[in-house]
């Protein structure tokens, strides 16, 4: 039976926070597990503090942007050594240069334009989704970059 | 159909961006194009919720997106899926600024086809009725009305040079 994946929704927005969760939900990608924050600073203390197989992240947020949590997210990531979780910008961003700056520079995996769709949802994010679950499936991202099953520390102590 | 223009000259890029944004947005959230009627036929001295953005990169100008009462309503039903959503409750005025601030994603984009580069502020939201707003001195304003089947609403484009052309919603 395949793990729940474990969700990061980001937006300052309430009322957005429950539309990504329910058409998510509907679009049946995984059984997700949800988590919300309501702006960067706050998302970026719980990526810290929990751990999340996949993020959905607004842009247009105060005091910190969807790009620049993406950018952090991946410094955190890199420093601590643990597997790139799948990030996804959900924005009503729509000019090109803004998208390549957010997938390109600062590392996000796939974005989603508002509004969008439940169909939407599942022609865009089927690719992170499935990583998201491969990555539920092997216990989360919080191990170094690389480790197999059964390697590590406990891995070899017990293995 | 043109914008109806109170005072003062609005580059006629940013209203037709404007119109452009509010037929392709409208129809993808909605389903249909919303119908461009003139200003004066439509009330607007009734309870509104509206979505303020501001614009800035070459031409500094702001957006208000007025939604009268049942419109709102309405709209946010739609928007929700179904659920209802009261005029005065927080839902209400998170889907107004989010409203606009997916309007204002297509106005850019709008924007940067035309060559005019432009970045979006943050939504606000302000919630009224029968306000009457007077622009700065040398500003101009524009009004642009819709009729939907889901009410009609109306946009207040204000445009200035000093950057200060929204100060508050209102018509």
């Amino acid at each position: 039976m395949a793990a729940k994946v474990r969700a990061l929704v980001v937006d300052d927005s309430g009322v957005m926070r429950k539309m990504v969760m329910r058409s998510l939900t509907q679009a049946e990608l995984a059984d997700f597990e949800f988590t919300e924050a309501a702006d960067g600073a706050e998302a970026f203390e719980k990526f810290k503090t929990e751990a999340f197989e996949i993020a959905f992240i607004d842009w247009n947020m105060p005091n910190m942007t969807g790009v620049d949590l993406v950018r952090e997210i991946r410094r955190y990531e890199k420093e601590n050594g643990f597997e790139r979780i799948p990030l996804v910008m959900v924005t009503s961003e729509k000019t090109m240069g803004k998208m390549q700056e957010a997938l390109d520079e600062a590392g996000a995996d796939a974005y989603i334009a508002k509004p969008f769709t439940v169909d939407d949802l599942r022609a865009k994010l089927q690719k992170p989704v499935a990583r998201a679950q491969q990555l539920a499936d092997a216990g989360g991202a919080r191990k170094p970059a690389g480790a197999k099953s059964g390697g590590g520390f406990f891995g070899r102590l017990f293995g | 159909m043109s914008a109806d223009v109170v005072n003062a000259t609005i580059p006629q890029e940013i209203t037709t961006a404007v119109q452009a944004a509010v037929g392709k947005t409208f129809e993808a959230m909605y389903g249909a194009r919303p119908e461009e009627r003139p200003a004066e036929e439509i009330d607007m001295d009734v309870p509104y919720v509206a979505g303020i953005i501001s614009f800035v990169g070459d031409e500094k100008w702001s957006l208000c997106w007025m939604l009268p009462q049942p419109t709102a309503e309405r709209m946010a039903a739609q928007f929700m899926g179904g659920m209802e959503v009261p005029f005065d409750s927080e839902d209400m005025a998170d889907i107004a600024g989010e409203l606009v601030n997916i309007l204002a994603g297509e106005v850019v984009a709008q924007l940067e086809r035309q060559g005019m580069p432009a970045q979006m502020s943050l939504p606000t939201v302000a919630r009224g009725a029968g306000l009457r707003v007077f622009p700065d001195h040398g500003n101009g304003v524009a009004r642009i009305a819709y009729d939907s089947p889901l009410g009609n609403f109306w946009f207040r484009v204000a445009y200035g040079s000093d950057g200060a052309s929204h100060r508050m919603p209102g018509h």
